[in-house]
């Protein structure tokens, strides 16, 4: 039960998400924006859709956008959404799994642009994965220092009960999670690293990898970016909110969080110029030093507190 | 497909050039009418570049001079033998 529930959160939401920032965005610009529901009627008008392949494309093209879906899937079920919802698959070890399911899954989208033979595709696969490259050790930097605050390497021991460790861990877990939503704006190419809007093509990172897709293969590109983007905003809202309720309960606990970090991030989108593509690495090393400073903390506050009362 | 390895992974290669040391040459169109132009970058690894190679080398070379440094006839072993046991003959005595 409570595993079907968490598969048909995982499942259902990440669209709506994406609805919510590009309201925000909208009101900060002035306008009524489009509805809230907006991805779902366009994954349903494209999965009704033919897809169309370039002749110079080959089965590496289309395997691209199922590959990377099917990972990110995979990371969704390694996801706790909280005590009361428990992640459907757990093992120790398992955050290691989930960053490289996601590398599995940007390697899909990379290796689908660049076998379209465009130079313009290769161009933004290249910057992806110097982006990524940059950004990846902010990830396992702040996975690490969770492990040492935690003392343990499974989302679902990281991600839940967590209210003690902000009492040691404080001002740690704000630094921590400054990184994360770093890491998170990043990964999902959003301001200030890439415009999900833009269609200039000298400015375009993410976007200009998918522009050969249509149809069925746009729809799962776009389902599993607003899937990437809705786990990483679960580890932030987990670690941010780390309340606990019955499931009821929690359920409108995570979801008022993960309303929240959307907002956050409309916000974030609306107020912030994109940057410079050379400023681009300067603020992913200055994200990956955050938990790097943050896990020298917790070590320290696990020294200094008693074996096992963490 | 126009790009190489080396152009994708340029934009990286950037970020780190102060550790990497990438090798660039490159020919720039001179004249009003540049017939040839080129470019070409490297980017080896660094351990392998500053830490192994010359590691090797260094190896390589020491072995040769000791090579060259090993007499070619028995007598001349017998000899060397002899004074090593006389040097440490005299080393020992008290």
């Amino acid at each position: 039960m409570r595993t079907a529930l968490h598969i048909l959160l995982v499942l259902s939401l990440p669209p709506l998400l994406t609805g919510i920032i590009n309201r925000v965005k909208a009101a900060f610009a002035g306008r009524r924006g489009p509805p809230v529901l907006q991805l779902y009627f366009d994954l349903w008008k494209l999965m009704r859709k033919s897809a169309v392949y370039s002749t110079t494309t080959t089965w590496v093209f289309r395997l691209g956008p199922p590959a990377g879906l099917a990972a990110l899937l995979i990371a969704a079920l390694l996801m706790p959404l909280g005590g009361g919802l428990p992640a459907p698959v757990a093992f120790a070890g398992d955050v290691v799994l989930f960053a490289y399911l996601l590398g599995a899954a940007r390697f899909a989208t990379v290796l689908a642009a660049l076998d379209t033979g465009s130079s313009f595709e290769g161009m933004g696969a290249s910057r992806e994965v110097t982006f990524s490259a940059l950004s990846e050790p902010a990830l396992f930097l702040s996975i690490a220092a969770l492990a040492l605050a935690r003392g343990s390497i499974s989302w679902t021991a990281v991600l839940t009960g967590q209210m003690q460790i902000w009492h040691v861990f404080g001002p740690a877990l704000v630094m921590l999670i400054g990184a994360l939503i770093l890491v998170a704006l990043a990964e999902n190419s959003r301001i200030p690293f890439d415009d999900p809007n833009t269609h200039l093509e000298l400015t375009m990172v993410h976007e200009v990898m998918v522009l050969d897709h249509s149809g069925p293969d746009l729809a799962m590109i776009l389902y599993g970016a607003s899937l990437k983007l809705f786990l990483l905003g679960a580890i932030v809202v987990r670690l941010a909110f780390p309340f606990e309720a019955s499931i009821p309960g929690h359920v409108a606990l995570f979801l008022a969080g993960m309303v929240v970090f959307a907002i956050i991030v409309g916000v974030i989108e609306s107020t912030f110029a994109r940057l410079r593509m050379n400023r681009i690495p300067q603020i992913l090393i200055a994200a990956s030093s955050l938990p790097r400073r943050c896990s020298s903390s917790t070590t320290a506050g696990a020294r200094w507190k008693r074996p096992g009362s963490i | 497909m126009q790009y190489t390895a080396a152009s994708f992974a340029r934009p990286l290669v950037s970020v780190f050039k102060s550790v990497i040391f990438p090798e660039r040459r490159v020919l720039l169109p001179a004249g009003a009418f540049p017939a040839a132009l080129a470019i070409e970058e490297h980017s080896r690894d660094p351990i392998d570049r500053f830490v192994l190679a010359p590691a090797v080398r260094g190896g390589v070379l020491g072995f040769a001079f000791v090579r060259r440094a090993t007499p070619s006839r028995v007598q001349w072993y017998v000899l060397a033998v002899f004074i090593a046991l006389v040097a440490l003959l005299i080393a020992g005595i008290p």
